[in-house]
């Protein structure tokens, strides 16, 4: 492929030359026949100069015969580099045509690319495993609960006897404080059977993986993700042998894996290192990694690997309170397959979304070229006249608006390399995490054809309207020809079908806006502004009853660095953690008990967040360990749980501990705008320890607060993490990242959309009333006022309108009727039904004034018509 | 354009069979065979310079003939023209095609 494509291009590359060289010999061999003749001439005893004369008088025209001779050499090319020559005139000499139809087919050539980048990288691509759709995640379903994973020996059995599984490997998850060269952090790191890395097929990048030596108890290798290599040691190359310290003990870098190993598993955990998995230990949960035999599928191999391990499961799960899981069989599916499957509404979304905006662009551009053809109808009756054939002028017409859709497809293509590197660095995580998403050759392709398809989409029918044109009327007559009804019909046509596709893309991003101002405008309960936060995260090794001197501690260390009331706790946005509650001082009873979350907060809490407590009191610094257990309840508990009751004063209580209520404090929407506040009981910090601990610093200066807080956490403890760290508020938003992507995805394309088509309703409306000068001024001499004549074009121009208006509206109704089965959309609307009137109405009716807009601003043209003068020119 | 000078108007194709005929015996420069081609037909069959050198042009697209550069009997550069295997073999299908033709039209205007 690549020779055949340099011999093409060695082809091409001597061309020019081949060409001279024909054109020379053809010209001498020309040149040796007249010779010929003449001196048959003087041989009949003519003298030389009148044998001259009578020789070139019998030749003829030399050039035509050149011509002809160039026809029978084949001239395709020839043809090309003419009509490519045209058209670069062209865009000399009509700059603004050639820029307006770059720009256009750049913005819907490359938001297309972009997309389809994303969504190659994701839906088609392999993951970078070998043979990575022999690659299989098995785990076990249990009624109602999250995916389970298998014990030691139940994947030890897997091992021993599933024949459809050739090799097959376990990762056990645990989240760790890493701590390498650099910082601390709070990761995941994986502690595999040896067999892992050779089950994926993936060499490290540098280093090796795990032998059977360092599966020994005193062994202590770790292989690092790429990620850790470069966050940790800065990618160094010598970074085998090296320390790193996994929840605070030592373990000796072996190797480093390549990028885009680190996600993996139905998880979709990115896990920063990996350890071997100690024998012995029949406790551990393993997610089990396979690989098919080659003749299996995954249903045969799903159904042999239930069959072993249903006997084994006969007694169901108990959760605390005596609750029951039931076994509900194996799951078994190809590696990355569920990370695809989530991503795939989203990334369908967008690219049937950039689908319709090229759409768009054609048609656009359709209304432009058809515009232009008839304007240039001089030209191409002067071609026709000198006997270009129709075939040719239609290809001349066709070959511009290719050569003006490859430079636009050119600039999309660098706008898409932009598109998506950004889309790689938002965190809007529609795309699955460890993917590189790239511009590669495939992407490359589709935009060249995209904007050949796009050339021949826009420029066909104008190139066929201008080759019908008849030569001897467009030579003849100076002034203006009245298009044809079939141009105008086509006209139409384009401009209804701009506004129904707009109309829909609107709608659409319409839906999503209204939804976020819902989302925006629900109340947090709690002021996140000037506040600083951030998760500190012990190592495993601390117990919660560290966690008061810690703080203490952590307390004193921040006073010096900057000052600000200080809470510890759970700041919302944070952890989450649920437990049982029981109202009444009886014995705690499970099938009485509520779920409810539980928030262990410092005495300053209610303060620094500003969360009203609306009765009775907040914690107080006299809520010590020692003293008698107090609660706080919120809003939504009360609603949910007090039937009525007063509860200041009410005991609480959980299996082990009770608790007085001794105030109620107001809702907080404490992990997503979207969610309505779930009841929650405050316990102070002090008498409930709690390890998964925040620190919220009320302050004007977030950034310093960041700083302050990571000296705090150094001087306290070196394994401490500090995770999650900036101001409170760009937690929130952080949440909300999915939707804003979604809403700015939508709007952009929508915006482009509304853009393009405002922009071809007033270049039509234009272009007709440019056509129209002389009727309207014989009109406005035969008494008609401009106010009508304007009002006339008004009407005119927008009946393409309410017609793309009118049907753009039903298909809007069916398209945002197919989107309630793509979750991505679905997921986005909030408080609004996918049929919302308000927005489909408002959205339709301010489409319909800026259109009307549009047509008004060139109508105005009748104002500048002095009829007196439109009669003499003609 | 070009035909001026023949005095009877070629048939379609039978120029290319003309010529891939006087070059069967060797190679000839374009003068040369239009030279040849009338003085066989006693003046009769005159080619232009319009028509003969398209046809050579043409003929060489399709591979019948090659063409070389040598020096004319005038001592000019020329390019001498000569039948490739598949022109040769062209040349007689050509003439196969052309006597069945001939004899079919003397037959008709014989016996009709």
């Amino acid at each position: 492929m690549r020779e055949r494509l340099a011999a093409l291009g060695r082809m091409v590359a001597r061309w020019p030359r081949r060409r001279a060289l024909a054109e020379t010999a053809m010209a001498e061999e020309m040149r040796a026949h007249l010779e010929h003749r003449i001196q048959q001439q003087e041989a009949s005893g003519l003298a030389p100069a009148e044998a001259r004369a009578a020789a070139l008088r019998q030749f003829g025209n030399a050039e035509a015969f050149k011509e002809a001779c160039r026809d029978a050499r084949g001239r395709r090319f020839d043809n090309l580099l003419q009509d490519a020559r045209l058209g670069l005139r062209l865009i000399r000499r009509q700059p603004r045509l050639a820029a307006v139809t770059v720009i256009t087919v750049a913005l819907g050539v490359g938001l297309n690319v972009a997309v389809f980048s994303a969504a190659r990288t994701v839906l088609l691509d392999d993951l970078p495993y070998r043979d990575a759709d022999r690659l299989v995640e098995i785990w076990q379903v249990l009624e109602s609960a999250r995916p389970q994973q298998f014990s030691t020996s139940d994947s030890e059995a897997m091992r021993q006897s599933v024949p459809a599984l050739t090799s097959i490997a376990g990762v056990s998850r645990r989240v760790a404080t890493v701590r390498g060269k650099a910082n601390v952090t709070r990761a995941s790191v994986g502690m595999v059977t040896p067999d892992f890395f050779g089950v994926f097929g993936v060499e490290p990048i540098i280093g090796r993986t795990f032998g059977e030596s360092d599966f020994a108890p005193d062994a202590r290798p770790a292989v690092l993700a790429h990620e850790t290599w470069l966050s940790q040691f800065g990618g160094d190359r010598n970074v085998l042998g090296r320390s790193i310290y996994l929840d605070g003990q030592v373990w000796t870098v072996v190797g480093i894996m390549p990028r885009g190993f680190s996600a993996i598993g139905a998880s979709g955990a990115e896990m920063a290192a990996w350890t071997p998995q100690p024998s012995g230990n029949d406790r551990t949960m393993f997610s089990v990694f396979a690989r098919l035999a080659s003749d299996v599928t995954p249903d045969q191999a799903q159904s042999q690997v239930d069959a072993l391990i249903r006997p084994r499961q006969s007694a169901p799960a108990v959760l605390p309170g005596g609750r029951t899981l039931h076994w509900n069989g194996v799951a078994l599916e190809r590696v990355g397959e569920s990370q695809r499957a989530e991503a795939a509404p989203g990334l369908w979304l967008l690219q049937s979304v950039a689908a319709l905006l090229l759409f768009i662009t054609c048609a656009n551009l359709g209304n432009l070229f058809l515009a232009q053809a008839v304007t240039r109808y001089r030209e191409f009756g002067m071609r026709a006249a000198l006997g270009a054939r129709q075939g040719r002028i239609v290809r001349q017409v066709l070959t511009e608006a290719g050569i003006l859709a490859i430079g636009g497809a050119a600039v999309g293509t660098a706008f898409a390399v932009f598109a998506v590197s950004a889309l790689g660095s938002v965190d809007a995580s529609i795309l699955p995490a460890g993917l590189d998403v790239a511009l590669r050759w495939p992407d490359l392709l589709l935009a060249l054809s995209l904007s050949l398809l796009t050339a021949l989409a826009f420029s066909a029918v104008p190139a066929v309207v201008a080759s019908r044109l008849d030569p001897r009327r467009a030579i003849r007559r100076t002034a203006h020809v009245t298009s044809g009804r079939g141009t105008k019909l086509m006209q139409t046509g384009l401009v209804a079908t701009q506004v129904l596709l707009s109309l829909v893309v609107l709608i659409g991003a319409g839906l999503l806006l209204k939804s976020f101002a819902h989302v925006m405008a629900q109340p947090l309960g709690f002021d996140p502004a000037g506040v600083a936060a951030a998760d500190l995260m012990p190592s495993n090794l601390k117990t919660t009853d560290d966690t008061r001197e810690l703080t203490r501690q952590f307390e004193m260390q921040l006073a010096e660095h900057i000052s600000g009331p200080v809470a510890f706790g759970s700041v919302p946005y944070g952890t989450i953690y649920t437990t049982a509650w029981m109202l009444g001082s009886g014995a705690f009873e499970w099938n009485r008990s509520l779920n409810a979350e539980v928030r262990s907060v410092s005495p300053s809490y209610f303060d620094v967040l500003r969360v009203p407590v609306e009765r009775g009191r907040a914690f107080l610094s006299s809520d010590s360990a020692t003293a008698a257990p107090v609660a706080i309840v919120n809003r939504a508990f009360v609603a949910r749980f007090a039937t009525g009751r007063d509860l200041v004063g009410t005991e609480i209580q959980t299996e082990s501990k009770r608790f007085t209520i001794v105030g109620i404090a107001g809702d907080v929407r404490s992990s997503a705008l979207a969610q309505l506040p779930r009841p929650a009981v405050y316990v102070s910090l002090d008498q409930w320890p709690d390890s998964r601990l925040s620190v919220a610093i009320r302050t004007p200066d977030a950034r310093r607060a960041s700083q302050a807080i990571a000296a705090a956490a150094r001087a306290v403890d070196p394994d401490l993490a500090v995770v999650k760290s900036g101001p409170l508020g760009a937690r929130v938003l952080a949440v909300e990242a999915r939707r804003r992507f979604y809403l700015f995805a939508l709007s952009l394309f929508a915006g482009v959309s509304a853009a393009l088509t405002v922009a071809g309703i007033y270049g039509v409306t234009a272009h007709v009333a440019s056509q129209r000068t002389r009727e309207l001024g014989i009109r406005l001499v035969l008494g008609g006022t401009p106010f009508r004549l304007k009002g006339r074009m008004l009407v005119g121009g927008l009946l393409p309108v309410a017609i793309g208006l009118a049907a753009g509206l039903s298909a809007s109704w069916l398209a945002t009727t197919a989107l309630q089965k793509n979750t991505a959309f679905k997921s986005q609307l909030y408080q609004i039904t996918s049929h919302d009137p308000g927005t489909f109405a408002g959205v339709t009716f301010g489409l319909f004034v800026v259109a009307a807009i549009a047509c008004w601003l060139p109508a105005r043209v009748v104002d500048g018509i002095a009829p007196a003068s439109v009669l003499k020119t003609d | 354009m070009g035909n001026k000078d023949a005095s009877i108007d070629l048939l379609q194709g039978t120029l290319d069979l003309l010529i891939l005929r006087v070059l069967q015996h060797g190679e000839l420069h374009g003068w040369g065979i239009a030279d040849r081609i009338r003085q066989h037909s006693s003046d009769v069959l005159v080619v232009g310079e319009g028509s003969l050198y398209p046809a050579l042009y043409r003929l060489k697209t399709r591979g019948w003939v090659t063409s070389s550069w040598g020096q004319s009997e005038n001592n000019r550069r020329a390019s001498f023209y000569r039948l490739t295997p598949t022109g040769r073999r062209q040349l007689e299908r050509e003439q196969a095609d052309w006597e069945r033709l001939t004899s079919a039209i003397g037959r008709v205007i014989r016996h009709a």
